[in-house]
């Protein structure tokens, strides 16, 4: 019993972390500098005890914890910490904006995307899943800057609670069978077409909602690209990982009586968030919505590799993730950086001449939107080379991946182009001593990455043990 | 030192270089000497080290002579390598880019970027050139767009950067093509594929339609062919930079060295009958070239024009089923790199020039000694007039084209005639004696130091019509 506690000790420093912020933010009146504070010891506690205990589980029965899962959720800590550091930031410069509230909703998020990716049971999946949506409206509210934002938040509420309708149903449906993953897999692929049909795709919807997969969330880069920069930043970053894992579980366990069916889903769906993603990046001329909309492109390519059903496919497609990722951090950290009277830029003509004004924010800047693209021979494009390497023998794959890159570069370039060569309209602020600090160790991490590849690589073993 | 060393040298001085200069303290009124200074010291090194890779040539030239392989990754291996053919295609292009770096020591503007972004062009073209397996071929091939990118960025004008987006997608495209390729092959055996390898290996007709398809069309989109470019000749219309111009003429080299390497003797069967439309689109290409080139009076699209015929010759050439003609393909480049990027230069010089005194070019080389002795000296070695090695080796490369197809070789006789012809034009103009009365202005000649490496540039042509080899008898350089 009392080592059962012990396992728990990642989950509680997260919810004592939480709880410790609810009731200063009540019954105190604490610094924000503190409450960031707090909430990022509680990251650090939580992912050390996840390690500390990287196979053991508190209820092996209804979450399954690997090295695997632990890896992820020590990623997804890595990634919740540097979020935080970046907001403490954001939130030092926006006094009106209240951080407490912001780092409660950070630390439960973790707490709900560790349970989500952990989890073997379809009912304390809808339950953590309802949390995240919850969370995340939160986040919305937080972010409070025009009316239209107001309605948007409404909206993606309301359609969040639409998927969690739909996954009740499947849960009303199946309320006379186990809800593990592995039994319900089993009995959905003997059971009644109509209700296998029904679980089958609600649950598929819901999963690419959750993944931001076109046309569940289209408008997602509309979504994102007005939120404050901490919100948008963790709507791009910090669930990506863990709800790739979930999306690898379902597939491996209840799905798996599918695949032929599945391979054309995914296909589909992965073709229509390529299309969409080209189409949103190059329409736009907001830099956090062009992101956005890379972002979506990616799931879709993503979601195309996976159509292949191949097996081990998912560790090298969870580490181009990783990859991915990375460098959407450091063009975040740089949008950090890059104020201009006290404004961050969003508009891409803010961004005119950045490079001639501040030459090391603005080179990093269009150096990772290079990258973005594939430049060899550094990591994200060694990852994504072995993805395909992987799935040659799906040459529509391959090809769709590639020229829908081809598509992207136009809008690539005209970042490149605006922070490059265009001329000076306004002066930029002198980024921090931190800002410059952090870019420095980024980079190292980066340089290290591409010449010694097999620090990352070394990932596919763990992955490969199971989730 | 060892010679793999070497060849790691050059691959990777000039890149050390570009931080030297992107570094450099720019003067007190803007001028960028020292990054002048640095970039013109790591050419001259990167041409030194080339030259005494010679060294270890034997004289009959085969593949694979110097090789040097380094393991990545588990399964992932790059190997470098050179034989007699990568060393004329690196020495000639880094004997351009300094031509190209000696045309715009003149300028007013701050040249520091354009000679960063030039170095570090310079050593992903050698990377490109050692390349001996498909993954770091393909690496290079991808890694010169982006500073070539940066380079036409730099020097176009406001409103025109949307044809050097259109020149990037292009080359890009062709790079995701040959990526492609490179997936299809690698999923067979992961391991490091050497480029004179890829016709060995068994692939079945789907794969090599789609690798050899790959290969073929991201190689011949850097090749000024109709239809498959179009936009290299609307972003040199409007580049007044003489070393941008010198790097962008450099790309169709690329392709056409690709071409060398990669592509097997016998054209692959899958593609085998598209090959006569292919060479007859070369043709006509050719054609319009020479044409153009003849009625177009501007000096750039001139030397443009005269470029394209020569690039496409090449193309021609190396899809003669005869093997024996590589050596004079690349002994031919040589020289015509050297060429081309002296009279780029020169007249790069006469514009700039021309443009302060707010004259009209004709009749400056009149006022320009040095330049137009230059200038004469290399348009009698372009026009295949028989004082350089040039003439010896295009006179191979051009019997057996006609040999090869009687039509072809006479079309493609015709538009040399003609892209000399208006070569000599051009020269006619610029050395125009009625229009030196007008000239009131003092006109700045080519500098010393220019003047003198153009003379040596001669001299290496000149000795190389004596014998070709001679720098490669150079033992221990």
């Amino acid at each position: 019993m009392l080592e059962n506690v012990l396992y728990l000790l990642s989950e509680c420093s997260l919810i004592s972390g939480a709880l410790f912020l609810i009731l200063s933010a009540i019954f105190t009146d604490s610094s924000q500098r503190f409450c960031f504070s707090v909430s990022k010891s509680a990251v650090v506690l939580s992912a050390l005890f996840a390690v500390l205990f990287y196979n053991k589980s508190f209820l092996e029965e209804y979450f399954v914890v690997s090295s695997g899962t632990t890896l992820i959720f020590v990623l997804s800590s890595g990634l919740t910490f540097v979020w935080l550091i970046l907001a403490s930031k954001w939130f030092a410069a926006h006094k009106d904006y209240s951080a407490h509230w912001f780092c409660v909703c950070a630390l439960l998020l973790l707490l709900s995307l560790k349970m989500i990716s952990q989890t073997t049971h379809l009912g304390i999946l809808f339950a953590f899943i309802g949390l995240l949506f919850l969370l995340q409206y939160a986040l919305f509210a937080i972010s409070r800057q025009s009316e239209e934002l107001y309605h948007t938040g409404r909206k993606y509420f309301w359609i969040s609670m639409l998927f969690m309708l739909l996954l009740a149903a499947i849960l009303i449906v199946l309320k006379n069978e186990s809800w593990q993953y592995n039994a319900l897999g089993e009995y959905l692929s003997q059971a009644p077409k109509n209700i296998r049909v029904f679980a089958v795709s609600s649950l598929v919807c819901v999963l690419l909602f959750l993944l931001g997969a076109a046309p569940f969330q289209f408008w997602r880069a509309d979504r994102i690209a007005p939120l404050i920069l901490p919100v948008a930043m963790y709507f791009e970053i910090v669930p990506v990982l863990a709800l790739w894992t979930l999306f690898s579980k379902l597939n491996n366990s209840l799905f798996f009586g599918f695949s032929e069916k599945m391979q054309n889903i995914y296909l589909v769906f992965g073709f229509l968030s390529v299309v969409f993603g080209i189409i949103g990046a190059n329409a736009s001329r907001f830099a956090r919505k062009i992101f956005a909309s890379v972002s979506l492109y990616q799931a879709g390519v993503l979601l195309l590799i996976f159509s292949t059903l191949k097996t081990n496919i998912f560790p090298a497609c969870l580490i181009y993730t990783e990859l991915y990722l990375y460098v959407l951090l450091g063009i975040y950290v740089c949008f950090y950086a890059i104020k201009s009277g006290g404004e961050y830029a969003n508009n891409l003509s803010a961004f005119k001449g950045l490079v001639s004004m501040r030459p090391y924010v603005g080179g990093a800047f269009v150096f990772l939107v290079i990258i973005l693209i594939g430049l060899p021979p550094f990591a994200l494009f060694l990852t994504e080379f072995m993805m395909l390497i992987t799935v040659a023998k799906y040459p529509l794959v391959v090809y769709t991946a590639l020229l829908g890159l081809v598509m992207l570069v136009p809008v690539c370039l005209k970042i490149v182009q605006t922070v490059c060569f265009l001329p000076r309209e306004k002066s930029f602020d002198r980024p921090d001593f931190t800002t410059y600090v952090s870019l420095l160790i980024y980079f190292a991490l980066f340089v290290l990455m591409s010449v010694k590849p097999q620090y990352i690589l070394i990932q596919e073993t763990i992955l490969s043990g199971g989730m | 030192m060892s010679v793999n060393l070497l060849l790691l040298f050059v691959i990777f001085l000039p890149f050390l270089g570009s931080f030297f200069v992107l570094l450099s303290k720019d003067g007190a009124d803007q001028t960028f000497q020292n990054a002048f200074e640095a970039s013109i010291f790591t050419v001259l090194v990167n041409i030194l080290i080339t030259l005494s890779l010679f060294s270890f040539m034997p004289l009959t030239p085969a593949l694979d002579e110097i090789r040097y392989s380094i393991r990545f990754l588990p399964f992932m291996k790059f190997s470098f390598g050179a034989d007699m053919l990568t060393l004329l295609f690196t020495l000639g292009c880094q004997m351009a880019v300094l031509a190209g770096i000696l045309g715009i020591k003149g300028e007013k503007q701050n040249q520091r970027h354009v000679l960063f972004y030039t170095l570090l062009y310079l050593s992903f073209l050698n990377g490109y050139f050692f390349a001996l397996d498909i993954m770091s071929f393909f690496i290079f091939f991808m890694l010169q767009l982006f500073p070539l990118y940066m380079l036409i960025g730099k020097c176009l004008p406001e409103n025109k950067h949307m044809v050097s987006v259109r020149l990037f997608v292009h080359y890009f495209f062709g790079a995701m093509l040959l990526l492609a390729g490179c997936v299809f092959i690698l999923s067979l055996k992961q391991d490091d594929i050497l480029l004179f390898n890829i016709d060995k290996m068994h692939l079945s007709y789907r794969k090599s339609i789609m690798v050899w398809g790959g290969i073929f069309f991201a190689l011949i989109l850097r090749v000024p062919v109709w239809p498959f470019h179009h936009t290299l000749s609307s972003v040199c219309a409007v580049l007044k930079n003489p070393l941008v111009f010198i790097a962008l003429l450099i790309m169709p080299l690329t392709g056409i060295y690709g071409f060398m390497r990669c592509w097997p003797l016998n054209i692959p069967f899958e593609i085998s009958v598209l090959s006569p439309v292919f060479q007859a689109l070369c043709v006509v290409t050719m054609l319009f070239a020479a044409f153009g080139e003849y009625a177009n009076l501007g000096g750039g699209h001139k030397l443009l024009n005269y470029v394209f015929i020569y690039d496409l010759l090449y193309l021609l050439a190396v899809f003669l089923p005869i093997d024996t003609i590589g050596e004079n393909i690349a002994y031919s480049v040589f020289s015509f790199l050297l060429i081309s990027a002296c009279l780029v230069a020169i007249e790069g010089c006469v514009l700039r020039q021309s443009a302060a005194a707010n004259i009209s070019v004709r009749g400056v080389l009149c006022k320009m000694p040095r330049a137009a002795l230059c200038y004469a000296l290399f348009v009698l070695a372009a026009a295949e007039l028989p004082v350089s090695a040039f003439f010896g080796n295009n006179f191979v490369i051009v019997s057996k084209i006609f040999n090869y197809h009687l039509y072809m070789g006479i079309a493609v006789v015709l538009c040399m005639t003609l892209g000399s012809v208006s070569l000599f034009r051009r020269m006619y103009v610029l050395k125009d004696e009625s229009s030196i009365y007008q000239i009131k202005e003092q006109i700045e000649d080519l500098d010393m130091m220019s003047f003198m490496v153009m003379m040596i540039f001669m001299a290496v042509l000149f000795l190389s019509l004596v014998n070709p080899l001679w720098f490669a008898v150079l033992k221990g350089i």
